[in-house]
């Protein structure tokens, strides 16, 4: 009690107040920018951290993480680019509803909906930390296995394209998760002798290609369109319907999130596509969704944020990342000489508290930081549109640049505009194929390490209830759609 | 138009404070070392373990070489990319490279631009010896239990990616003690190791001390031996390679190079200002905090004659997997 009250006192201190502010407002604004993101910014920080007090500069880094997740939702309503990956999820909603005039009722919910499902993980966090920290040991390669195949068997129901498409963009995202070098043999496959391609296609340029670009190339093509004029974007807090209509989805969406979150290889990204389904799943009207139903956004968002949280209960109680932008956290504590591990709650509760008091408030502040300043943000949409995309376009060549200083990113990146750009002309969406590069990678790495675990022996598959247990899902998800379709013609 | 001549009175005053700064950098550069900002280029991305030596390791160089240093994430390829570009630059002393076993695996199969006596040492910044590890509550309880189960029958061994440096030194551990072929299983990140160990998904993994550190000190993985001359002074109880009966010495080392053809002065002048920064507290801390030894820094000629036996034994290593040119 007293080690709580100590770190929460540290964090409620002027300083920390007015830096957990400023921190909200950045994390905002540059998970906001597409191609820029938490990851980037704290590792731009890191000289700077490293000098400053251990406890600040975690909380720092904690509440930038926090509110660049929220952040990425702003360009995904208003200019159907998701500021961060994770955001990926919210355009499919959320860029409708503003084309509707509903910007602001979108971003309401989006900000609403964000600080809760952050503020329930932070939450578990708080109370189950050293508990839920076990579910990992429980999880080896057979049970990602079995998940990730899941994931995979969610695409046949995955946005408003036909099960087929989406299976097709599936197995095209799969296909690019295969170019590199081979996890298990160290063979080169599809990299043409390229160094550059030796370790696969990065993710990053391929999002900012497929999002971003094919969506500049969309607009390019409209220019004879009357340029649409955006009503004022009033943001405001969800309407009591609104609520009553999408609790459930956050509640659900929350309990996911902090759990994928959980998980030492998943984050937000895939959070937020699976909430996305299932919210769909879930839904009385599920023909509404990918023409701006608001529980399509409420489940991305919530999801997403409840997966920072639930990323960090690794990381801080084992001392194992559970996302990206967790391990860059790692390494900040490690260079400022603190050990995450269960001992950490032993030796240094007060500094856990701590982090958990700015997290709380992030989640707090960026409540109203969108509800009152994605006003402001709002303005980049009433910026004419040549400045505006202009300005994307720039940014993505900037972000795909900076992730790693190289020029064939940028090349990568291009070409994927380009192949975004037809395939959403022929009628397929982004989203599977970024599901395939996702899983496609640990369908196969899990599925070799399991292998080898099981001495090439599949039936080893039949010791391992948890991973049985996701195989059913798998089929039940397959099977989702076929059997939707057969009672819909029996009513 | 009022905001716009206060902006251009702000510009005209950082000119008149740059200027003679400009000024005075050109005078140096006919005759000092370094005159503009220096670029290491290292072969992972930001945030990881070698781009946070690096940073650490260049804080106090900027000061004792009063110029800016700036690292350069130049990943893929394990350390191809890096070396092309590196390759690319004159041999000035302006552009330094990390330097790791990786880079020396890369070199060693052929696949890097350089050849390994294009390389010229810097210094040596970390010193992480390799430790084979089991799990707290699992069947073995010691390096012995380890090697006489590992001559019985093939055991389920851990590390990161295939031909990397765990893989050398898993291969090499088990032609050291002469066991039996064992079942390499290839994981993402030290992080999945622990995990797996604890879970039983393995039976032994090759891991470093920080990567499994809370752990060890929970019970939860003991660490069987360490792979070096000397026992850790964070480990005192767990035997070297040496007590254990066979002789082994492999580590992830991080540290510096230059290309040949870089004048010997600058490379002087870059070894002293490194060293210096590393000896300060700041990096002592970055060392202490990892559980690091601060014999880890090394100067030009042990780091030379360490990294001229890592290449040999990683030549001999890949050949045994046929993975060598």
């Amino acid at each position: 009690m007293d080690a709580a009250l100590t770190g929460i006192a540290f964090v409620l201190s002027a300083e920390m107040l007015l830096l957990i502010f400023l921190a909200t407002i950045a994390g905002v604004l540059v998970g906001a920018l597409p191609g820029l993101g938490s990851i980037m910014m704290i590792v731009l920080l890191l000289p700077y951290i490293i000098v400053m007090e251990p406890t600040a500069g975690i909380v720092l880094t904690a509440v930038i993480y926090c509110a660049a997740t929220f952040g990425g939702s702003i360009t995904s309503i208003l200019i159907n680019t998701p500021g961060t990956p994770a955001a990926a999820a919210t355009t499919f909603e959320g860029y409708p509803m503003a084309q509707r005039g509903e910007a602001g009722r979108a971003l309401g919910m989006a900000a609403f909906s964000s600080s809760v499902g952050g503020i329930f993980s932070v939450l578990v966090l708080i109370v189950a930390a050293p508990l839920l920290a076990r579910v990992a040991y429980h999880f080896g390669p057979p049970e990602y296995f079995a998940l990730a195949l899941f994931g995979l068997s969610m695409l046949a129901s995955l946005g408003n394209t036909s099960t087929l498409k989406n299976y097709i963009g599936g197995a095209f995202g799969i296909l690019l998760s295969t170019v590199g070098v081979d996890f298990a043999t160290g063979v080169e496959r599809f990299t043409f002798g390229s160094p550059a391609l030796a370790e696969g296609i990065h993710f990053i340029p391929l999002m900012i290609g497929l999002f971003a670009g094919s969506e500049l190339l969309m607009q390019a093509a409209a220019s004879d369109a009357v340029p649409r004029l955006v009503s004022k974007v009033a943001v405001r807090l969800p309407s009591l319907a609104d609520l009553r209509k999408v609790r459930g989805t956050i509640a659900r969406s929350s309990l996911l999130g902090t759990f994928v979150g959980i998980l030492p290889a998943e984050g937000g990204t895939v959070a937020a596509l699976m909430a996305y389904n299932e919210a769909k799943r879930w839904s009385k009207t599920p023909e509404a969704f990918g023409k701006g139903a608001i529980e399509g956004i409420a489940a991305p968002e919530s999801a997403n944020n409840a997966a920072t949280g639930g990323a960090m209960v690794p990381t801080l109680a084992l001392g194992i990342p559970g996302s990206a932008t967790t391990a860059v956290i790692l390494g900040a504590m490690i260079m400022l000489g603190v050990r995450p591990g269960p001992a950490l709650f032993q030796q240094q509760p007060d500094f856990l508290y701590a982090i958990f008091g700015g997290m709380l408030l992030a989640n707090l502040v960026f409540l109203f930081v969108g509800l009152y300043g994605a006003k402001l943000f709002a303005h980049i949409s009433l910026v004419p549109k040549q400045f505006l995309w202009g300005t994307v376009f720039l940014l993505a060549f900037i972000g795909t640049y900076a992730i790693n200083n190289s020029l064939f990113d940028v090349w990568m990146m291009v070409a994927f505009s380009v192949v975004g750009f037809v395939m959403r002309r022929r009628g397929y969406s982004a989203a599977p194929v970024v599901m395939g590069l996702i899983l496609g990678e640990l369908v196969e790495i899990s599925l070799t390490q399991s292998m080898l675990m099981f001495q090439q022996d599949v039936s080893g598959f039949f010791t391992r209830p948890i991973a049985l247990l996701f195989f059913a899902l798998a089929l039940l998800g397959v099977a989702y759609p076929y059997i939707k379709s057969a009672l819909q013609r029996r009513r | 138009m009022k905001r716009r001549s206060i902006l251009r009175g702000a510009a005209l005053g950082l000119l008149v404070l740059a200027g003679p700064m400009a000024g005075g950098a050109e005078v140096m550069a006919q005759d000092s070392f370094p005159s503009k900002t220096i670029e290491i280029v290292n072969l992972s991305g930001a945030g990881g373990g070698s781009d946070i030596f690096l940073r650490m390791a260049a804080l106090r160089a900027r000061k004792s070489l009063k110029t800016d240093i700036q690292v350069l994430p130049k990943p893929g390829g394990l350390g191809v990319n890096a070396m092309n570009y590196v390759n690319g630059k004159p041999r000035d002393g302006y552009t330094v490279m990390s330097l790791l076993p990786g880079h020396l695996i890369s070199i060693a199969n052929g696949k890097a631009p350089i050849g390994f006596d294009e390389l010229v040492p810097l210094v040596r910044g970390t010193d992480d010896p390799q430790l084979l590890m089991v799990a707290g509550n699992g069947s073995f309880t010691g390096i012995t239990d380890v090697i006489a189960e590992a001559k019985r029958r093939p055991i389920k061994i851990g590390g990161t990616h295939v031909g990397g440096i765990d893989h050398i030194t898993a291969v090499s551990f088990i032609k050291k003690v002469g066991a039996q072929n064992p079942i390499y299983i290839p994981f993402k990140s030290g992080s999945e190791l622990v995990t797996n160990l604890i879970g039983g998904n393995i039976e032994v993994a090759v891991l470093n001390f920080g990567e499994a550190e809370s752990q060890i000190e929970s019970g939860e993985i003991q660490a069987a031996v360490v792979l070096a001359k000397d026992r850790m002074s964070v480990l005192p109880d767990t035997p070297t390679s040496h007590d254990a009966g066979f002789d082994l010495n492999i580590s992830l080392v991080r540290g510096m190079a230059v290309l040949k053809g870089t004048p010997e002065d600058r490379i002087a002048a870059l070894e002293t200002a490194f060293l210096k920064s590393m000896n300060h507290s700041v990096y002592q801390n970055y060392l202490s905090g990892s559980g690091l030894a601060p014999s880890s820094i090394a100067d030009r000629q042990a780091w030379s004659a360490q990294i001229s036996d890592m290449y040999v034994s990683i030549q001999d290593t890949l050949k045994e997997l046929g993975m060598a040119q």
